[in-house]
């Protein structure tokens, strides 16, 4: 995993109050909603400037949002 | 015929309840497994904009007007708004031509005040302009208002910040919504009123109290815990309310408010867009929905599908109530 992946899984165990997240995980599934990916999004945005895609955060895993946040801050097209 | 009597229309004596009453429910809508699984579509669709009829920058400090009226693009709300377990049910009390006007979700998060005591017959009470217009009785404006069927797409308790009711408090007002009320942010989460955490995303209901003096009458009120997949179908102007978020994070409360007039009632009476709660949205591309019966009054304008296609066919409950 690594760092900003490990980052962001940190801060939705923290969000959701739950300890065992990983990064195959879907947001909604962990029990997230729109408020939790907000605040989550606010954080992000003020670490790294971008936020992540909230339909991709809501309809794949979190590993899949994060990448596509790490394609987007590295400039990359995403797949 | 038993073949001519469906299954939602009220009896005489549910009719009767509801005249006394202002509501009826909680009314099983959904079974909570089926609601369940439609809620994790429907959350799941939500951040697809794309035909959604308003621009996603509507956002309030709580409210995001941005996502009134996803019916209109999001198939398993326009499902909704039409399930005759609901428009049966409304279409007993408000006759069998009816629009559905708006719809709105109402969510509590952890920490979030509840909303307080109101009242709404016209829904000028945020925006300052009457959103929907009776027909006058006399050359007076006639005394109004909506059927709202409030649908628990979660659990809702008194943890979670469900829905309060006064029973038999629909026929008389107690706030002029033409007064007007200031819109102050700043006060979401962090006033108490007879106790209880309370306001109006972002407003205070109290200013539009006819008499400055008088208090809701607590002892009234009862808690509405719901199943997911419940609904309760009320008059707008009966008093309610609800209370505030004690929970944990994920244990959040959704509602989901449809709203219905018979079709003589002119919505959005010459507004071009709708400001309230720190927002504003165009009414362009806004267009009500008919769900039961006809149009003979041609006032409003209408879809008949939602923006990805799907086809909105109006229930015909005509045969039926005149058996």
């Amino acid at each position: 995993m690594h760092e900003l992946e490990k980052l962001i899984v940190d801060w939705v165990s923290e969000f959701i109050e739950e300890p065992d997240v990983s990064p195959a995980d879907n947001f909604l599934d962990l029990g997230g909603h729109s408020l939790l990916a907000m605040n989550l999004n606010t954080r992000v945005q003020q670490h790294f400037g971008h936020e992540l895609d909230v339909k991709v955060l809501f309809e794949e895993s979190l590993g899949s949002a994060i990448a596509e946040l790490h394609a987007r801050i590295a400039g990359e097209p995403t797949a | 015929m038993n073949d001519r009597i469906s299954d939602f229309r009220l009896t005489p004596e549910e009719l009767a309840t509801f005249e006394e009453q202002g509501f009826i429910g909680p009314i099983k809508v959904y079974e909570p497994e089926e609601m369940e699984r439609r809620w994790n579509q429907i959350r799941r669709a939500i951040p697809d904009r794309s035909r959604a009829i308003y621009p996603e920058d509507a956002l309030g400090a709580v409210t995001n007007l941005s996502n009134y009226d996803r019916h209109l693009d999001i198939d398993l709300l326009s499902e909704h708004i039409m399930q005759r377990a609901i428009v049966e049910r409304v279409a007993s009390i408000l006759g069998p031509d009816l629009l559905c006007w708006r719809t709105e979700f109402f969510p509590k998060y952890q920490g979030d005040e509840g909303t307080d005591w109101h009242q709404a017959a016209t829904f000028a009470h945020s925006s300052g302009r009457p959103q929907i217009r009776w027909p006058a009785e006399n050359d007076a404006p006639a005394f109004g208002g909506t059927i709202t069927a409030w649908t628990a797409f979660t659990h809702s308790t008194k943890e979670n910040g469900c829905l309060q009711l006064m029973p038999g408090t629909h026929r008389v007002m107690n706030y002029d919504e033409s007064l007007g009320m200031s819109y102050n942010p700043d006060t979401i989460n962090k006033r108490e009123k007879d106790s209880v955490r309370r306001g109006f995303f972002g407003y205070d209901y109290r200013e539009l109290q006819k008499d400055p003096d008088w208090r809701p009458d607590e002892s009234k009120a009862f808690s509405l815990v719901m199943q997911p997949g419940e609904c309760v179908i009320f008059w707008s102007t009966l008093m309610h309310g609800s209370l505030p978020h004690t929970g944990g994070p994920k244990d959040y409360r959704m509602g989901f408010a449809t709203r219905y007039v018979p079709t003589q009632v002119e919505v959005y009476p010459d507004l071009g867009d709708v400001s309230e709660y720190g927002g504003t949205i165009p009414l362009d591309d806004y267009a009500s929905v008919l769900v039961s019966g006809k149009d003979e009054y041609g006032i409003n304008k209408l879809t008949d599908r939602n923006r990805r296609g799907h086809q909105f066919t109006p229930w015909d409950f005509r045969e039926s109530f005149s058996s």
